[in-house]
């Protein structure tokens, strides 16, 4: 890949544990990717606000508190009115099984739980810049179901 | 590029247009055709050695222009890996409290493997910035050592962090970034010996031949002495002096942007690289192209 990507690690609401996500932003740094890493406890706002000025591609969220069923939605939906519907969204952390559909079909393209390799990371991000390349829909606000996992 | 879009303050054209500008693909040429006049937003730039606390006083400075309703854009410079190429741009994560404003806009910048702590067409995304009315911007270098000066060729004022325990003085009476600083900050002011590191500075500067700039003391964590940077701030904004080793950079780094810019750099390369030519020769060509005797 000779283009940079640009991809925002974000650690929404009240949620202390970074490692995952710094561990995620260090791997994507690895694969020659620009990562921009928020820091804890940034509100949906915040976020879409720094996926717009960095002019992101991705944007990761890392969740370890619980409120994913919230704070995920409201930020895809925070996004597509900031039309960034564009914007490949991935999640990460402790997201229960039974929620992950919900997720899914609300634009979240990929969920990675503890044990992920860092290989099937870039795997997925590889193949989302292919599906962008080829103008299939992968966007979080673009009508698609398909998914990484 | 939506123009329309982007005269109406609209922050997605402006981020887009700014990776245009990172890319190369947009010059400040290009830039002035579509903004006719053009005010000059105030440049700052902070740098320091890594880890002397940049990004916490950016924060506090940032602050204090939004509480001045000024529109502001921040460039925070991270270094790209050597490996990789990848970054890893985390300046965000001190701006905590300023990050909601509209009038604030905040990118992180990779150096994407060039030298001199900042990417070299920030020229070009200073003048976009100025061109939406954007009143002041500030620049985070990336951990800058001595001999990092491009910086100054694109600010208007520099601030220079140092902190207790970096190094002994003698670092600071070697040439470089130390003698074009408009003001000399020592963070940290609730650690041991920062007071003993600012009296150093005082002391090194005043053998200096050159007007020296004001030393200040002030903790970013416990937010200490801030009152009176901002003032110095002011008062240099209002009477800015020029000193003959900033201008002398300045123009030689715009030197270096016409050199490279010249539309017929590319043959003469060709010609150096195949050895139809000397060096010499090749200077006074170009010196015949831009009519220097």
């Amino acid at each position: 890949m000779d283009e940079r990507l640009r991809i925002v690690i974000a650690k929404p609401g009240l949620d202390g544990h970074d490692r995952g996500a710094k561990f995620v932003a260090r791997a994507l740094r690895d694969a020659g990717h620009e990562v921009i890493y928020t820091g804890l406890r940034r509100t949906p706002e915040e976020i879409v606000r720094t996926v717009i000025d960095e002019d992101a591609d991705f944007l990761g969220l890392s969740s370890l508190s619980g409120a994913h069923n919230f704070l995920i939605p409201k930020i895809i939906d925070l996004l597509i009115s900031s039309g960034c519907g564009d914007v490949i969204v991935f999640a990460g952390g402790i997201i229960p099984e039974i929620d992950r559909p919900r997720l899914f079909s609300k634009g979240v393209r990929a969920i990675f739980g503890p044990g992920t390799s860092s290989t099937n990371m870039n795997d997925f991000i590889l193949l989302t810049v292919e599906r962008r390349e080829s103008n299939s829909p992968v966007g979080c606000g673009e009508e698609t179901d398909w998914r990484w996992n | 590029m939506d123009i329309i879009k982007l005269k109406n303050g609209d922050r997605r054209s402006l981020s887009k247009t700014l990776t245009m500008i990172e890319k190369g693909d947009l010059k400040s040429a290009d830039i002035k055709e579509f903004f006719p006049a053009i005010n000059e937003a105030e440049v700052w730039a902070i740098t320091g050695s890594p880890g002397v606390g940049k990004s916490c006083i950016s924060e506090h400075i940032i602050d204090n222009w939004l509480q001045e309703n000024k529109k502001i854009a921040v460039l925070a410079v991270d270094p790209s890996s050597p490996l990789s190429g990848g970054a890893l741009l985390g300046d965000r994560i001190r701006i905590s409290n300023s990050d909601n404003s509209d009038n604030l806009f905040y990118r992180s910048l990779a150096t994407r493997g060039q030298s001199g702590a900042i990417p070299s067409n920030i020229s070009d995304m200073i003048k976009l910035f100025s061109a939406l009315d954007y009143e002041k911007i500030l620049i985070e270098t990336v951990g800058a050592g001595q001999a990092e000066v491009r910086v100054a060729s694109v600010s208007k004022f520099i601030i220079l962090v140092e902190a207790p325990d970096s190094g002994d003085i003698l670092q600071a009476e070697k040439a470089g970034l130390m003698e074009l600083a408009d003001i000399i900050v020592v963070n940290k002011s609730d650690l041991e010996r920062a007071n003993e590191k600012a009296e150093q500075l005082k002391l090194a500067l005043q053998l200096s031949e050159n007007e020296s700039p004001n030393v200040f003391l002030i903790s970013a964590k416990e937010k200490l002495g801030f009152k009176d940077l901002f003032l110095e701030m002011k008062e240099l904004e209002k009477n800015k002096k020029e000193n003959k080793s900033k201008s002398k950079i300045s123009l030689s780094f715009a030197w270096e942007s016409l050199l490279w810019n010249y539309k017929g750099i590319d043959l003469i390369l060709q010609k150096l690289e195949s050895e139809k030519i000397t060096i010499k020769e090749a200077i006074n060509e170009i010196m015949e192209e831009f009519k220097i005797d």
